[in-house]
């Protein structure tokens, strides 16, 4: 996707991209990157919680002004909520090593 | 402090070497000409999500991509096989927060919707035609539609 991001930045039209994986938008440099705490696939947290999802969308894009050079991370805590016993860590980790749910 | 991704694909990926990143030889910068309050928002999503009466995408190097109409009613499809994609096909708003960013910009938040979002398939490792062929389309099909700030959201 930052492949993506920086030719369309290229062409004359700001982007902002909006992720999760840290380490790998670290790595792989888009123009402008907020990074949000939340497990990866939901960028924007939980299914059908649309107010918090909103909320999270407008602070992200809120920060779009913010940028001071190219390549910056700005990082934002998430909205996801643990069920108990299970961190979404956790969860994500078994998710893409295809492990059994605990 | 956020997951580290890296070492859990190294895992996953085992014996074999990980999929290999791809760093952009230069970072492009645009400034931002516009408020958000005056800019008009399309979304650019590689959940491989299409509208559901379009062809549907294939896993193993798809770099086509699908317009997807703005009109939050059109009804769509997520096609990518991530192993984290239970909670996308629940509400596919997750990750392509079409609805979110409708009601933004009906409160004035950002200026206004394009009249479409994009939708490609992420984690394809053809990375020429990505940056021959596939960005270079969606550049201008956002230009087309006078967009001021494409939403990169990274499936």
């Amino acid at each position: 996707m930052s492949l993506v991001a920086n030719v369309i930045e290229a062409s004359g039209i700001p982007t902002l991209l909006i992720g999760t994986v840290r380490d790998i938008v670290e790595r792989v440099k888009p123009p402008r990157a907020v990074c949000i705490d939340n497990p990866v696939g939901r960028t924007f947290g939980r299914p059908r919680a649309p107010r918090r999802r909103e909320s999270l969308l407008a602070e992200a894009l809120g920060l779009a002004h913010s940028f001071k050079r190219k390549g910056q991370i700005i990082d934002i805590p998430g909205n996801w909520t643990d069920r108990p016993g299970a961190s979404w860590q956790d969860m994500v980790r078994r998710e893409i090593l295809r492990l059994p749910r605990r | 402090m956020a997951l580290d991704y890296l070492p859990i694909l190294a895992e996953r990926a085992a014996p074999k070497p990980p999929r290999k990143l791809r760093r952009t030889p230069r970072i492009a910068w645009q400034p931002l000409a516009k408020p958000l309050n005056e800019m008009r928002v399309s979304i650019v999503t590689s959940a491989a999500i299409r509208q559901t009466n379009q062809r549907a995408f294939t896993a193993g190097g798809d770099t086509s991509h699908r317009r997807i109409a703005a009109n939050p009613d059109v009804e769509i499809t997520v096609d990518h096989h991530s192993p984290v994609g239970a909670h996308i096909r629940m509400d596919a708003e997750v990750a392509f927060p079409r609805h979110a960013l409708t009601a933004l910009a009906a409160k004035g938040v950002v200026g206004s919707v394009a009249q479409a979002h994009f939708s490609i398939y992420g984690g394809v490792s053809d990375h020429d035609a990505i940056t021959g062929t596939l960005a270079p389309e969606l550049a201008r099909r956002l230009a087309s539609m006078r967009v001021d700030l494409a939403l990169m959201v990274p499936y």
